[in-house]
């Protein structure tokens, strides 16, 4: 028997998480659709027109729906009433990581993508019989939809951790620790441009114009050393981030105890 | 020659335990504790609140790491989560939480893990313990709840099953079916593990008995040992405390309890109660006891 990865394993791991979540997914998209049929029906009640953007729905869905369930998906780990029955299933630490990664991050936005594309099928369909709106539902194919996804799952990773991470309240936890990061990064930001950018500055941190765009000035000054720093953070974000992540998470969750739901 | 199943050397004790320590927060629980079972025992887990028990269970298992020491079972390391292992261990905590998923559900998700699961055994366990049928896991009482799951890994083919104070909220009717289907359910190539302070529910069940107190096991015997070195006896009034051979005397309902040096001529009944008692009180006496028997402690 492979102790580490067997797809028969992760095959009955994610059966056994379907039958747990399967009702509060289908609440959920109850939700999410029966908004985008609302909104849309009203839209064209009151405003005789389309208003429903359904790309935007999507992208919405997407973020806020896959950012809690990232966040969700360890929820019993650090749930003493709850995580010895995770911990016992007979499944390696990276299979009971695996399923749940493929699940927030690959399932469920094709899952979204579904959903809103239903809702947008039974929207246009009511609105263009009752209203005479041209038929344009959402499209699914879209390669802007495509490269959004791309984009979430790797926001996503961050949740992911998050929820392995933080004993309780991982989406509040992540958001906040992510907010900290960002004001960080802009404190550093802010002092090196006060370094490099002194003549632009009145006092500590006042700039002598508010126009002043110092992205373009650093660019002007600094071209190649932007260059770089694009090219290290594109490299970061879109190729180690997440798998950063999703590593640290699986170390995570290899080394919890039961003690730690105490 | 190893076995098949559990890939350990044929005829080694399923669990051994070496030099382990843990504690929590920085405090030390166990100090070198040392312990073994055997196959086809029903080990009885004793000790007082904060002795260790549950802590030892959840080390067994791979819940807990210890600090140092090696724990093995069926000759792996528990600690490491292996499928294999786990695929062979079933704990029933103390504490229940059971998902908001059906039986049916429940059976579908969960007994894939576990290869030596027998469905019909589970259906006649659940007729047994009369658990409702097509309910809600969540929706159970505290006792259900405990049955079902009791139920599932009695069924679940196990080879350690280690249970936390599974008499708790039983009713009276099931605690006898308990010990029944416990008794039935052992067999030469499994080890119950059972930890409770309500000893008198499984008192014609458990044996050997392990006594867990301040850190390390102070007792690890079974009951045809005991009683070949000690007796009890019930009396109305209290016997002299310098009499012969007492090792313990203990106020009971309507009499004493006493305990005496020397095997029951009579084989009466140890009574678990007593016996922990007197372990627990007089752990210098059992020591040199057993000891000058050439047993160790």
């Amino acid at each position: 028997m492979n102790q580490t990865l067997e797809p028969r394993r992760l095959g009955w791991l994610a059966r056994k998480d379907f039958f747990a979540i399967w009702r509060g997914t289908a609440i959920a998209a109850g939700a999410v659709a029966g908004s985008i049929f609302i909104i849309a029906v009203l839209g064209a009640l009151i405003e005789r027109q389309r208003v429903a953007d359904y790309s935007a729905a999507f992208q919405f869905a997407l973020v806020v729906w896959g950012a809690i369930a990232a966040s969700l998906a360890f929820g019993e780990l650090h749930d003493k009433t709850r995580n010895e029955d995770f911990l016992l299933l007979p499944a390696s630490s990276l299979e009971k990581v695996l399923v749940r990664l493929i699940r927030v991050s690959v399932v469920l936005p094709v899952f979204i993508l579904i959903v809103v594309f239903l809702a947008s099928i039974l929207s246009e369909a009511t609105t263009s019989l009752f209203f005479s709106i041209p038929f344009r539902p959402f499209n699914p194919l879209a390669g802007d939809n495509w490269t959004l996804m791309g984009c979430i799952i790797i926001m996503q990773s961050v949740f992911f951790l998050g929820a392995a991470w933080f004993k309780k309240a991982h989406l509040l936890k992540t958001g906040l620790s992510l907010m900290i990061f960002g004001i960080a990064l802009g404190f550093v930001a802010a002092f090196v441009f006060r370094l490099l950018f002194a003549a632009y500055f009145e006092g500590f941190f006042t700039p002598v114009a508010m126009n002043i765009d110092f992205e373009v000035l650093m660019h002007q000054r600094f071209p190649a050393l932007m260059d770089t720093l694009e090219v290290i953070g594109k490299t970061v974000f879109y190729g180690l981030l997440a798998p950063f992540c999703w590593f640290v998470a699986w170390l995570r969750v290899k080394e919890t105890q039961s003690s730690d739901g105490i | 020659m190893t076995s098949e199943r559990t890939g350990a050397p044929a005829g080694d004790p399923l669990v051994t335990v070496k030099d382990l320590t843990f504690g929590y927060n920085g405090g030390q629980l166990f100090g070198g504790l040392n312990l073994r079972m055997e196959k086809g025992n029903i080990y009885g887990l004793l000790g007082l609140n904060g002795a260790g028990k549950t802590t030892l269970m959840k080390l067994l298992t791979g819940l807990l790491f210890p600090d140092s020491g090696d724990i093995r079972v069926m000759g792996d390391t528990p600690s490491l989560r292996n499928p294999s292992l786990l695929s062979r261990i079933f704990m029933l905590p103390e504490e229940l939480n059971v998902p908001s998923i059906s039986e049916t559900e429940y059976v579908l998700s969960h007994a894939v893990f576990f290869p030596g699961f027998d469905r019909d055994r589970f259906e006649r366990y659940l007729g047994e313990f009369d658990i409702p049928r097509n309910t809600k896991l969540n929706k159970l009482s505290y006792g259900q709840k405990k049955k079902f799951l009791l139920s599932f890994g009695l069924a679940c083919g196990s080879e350690l099953l280690v249970l936390d104070e599974p008499t708790n909220g039983l009713d009276i009717p099931s605690k006898s079916l308990f010990r029944r289907l416990v008794a039935e359910s052992v067999s030469d190539d499994r080890v119950f593990v059972i930890s409770t302070h309500q000893v008198r529910d499984v008192d014609s069940l458990i044996d050997p008995i392990t006594i867990l107190h301040e850190g390390s096991v102070l007792f690890e015997h079974d009951l045809a040992e005991v009683q070949s070195r000690i007796h009890m006896t019930r009396s109305v009034s209290a016997p002299p405390a310098d009499a012969d051979g007492l090792i313990y005397s203990e106020a009971a309902v309507g009499g004493y309890w006493s305990v005496w040096k020397g095997a029951d001529e009579e084989g009466g009944p140890i009574d678990l109660e007593i016996l922990f008692n007197t372990v627990i009180s007089r752990p210098d006496i059992y020591a040199q006891l057993f000891r000058s028997e050439g047993v160790a402690v």
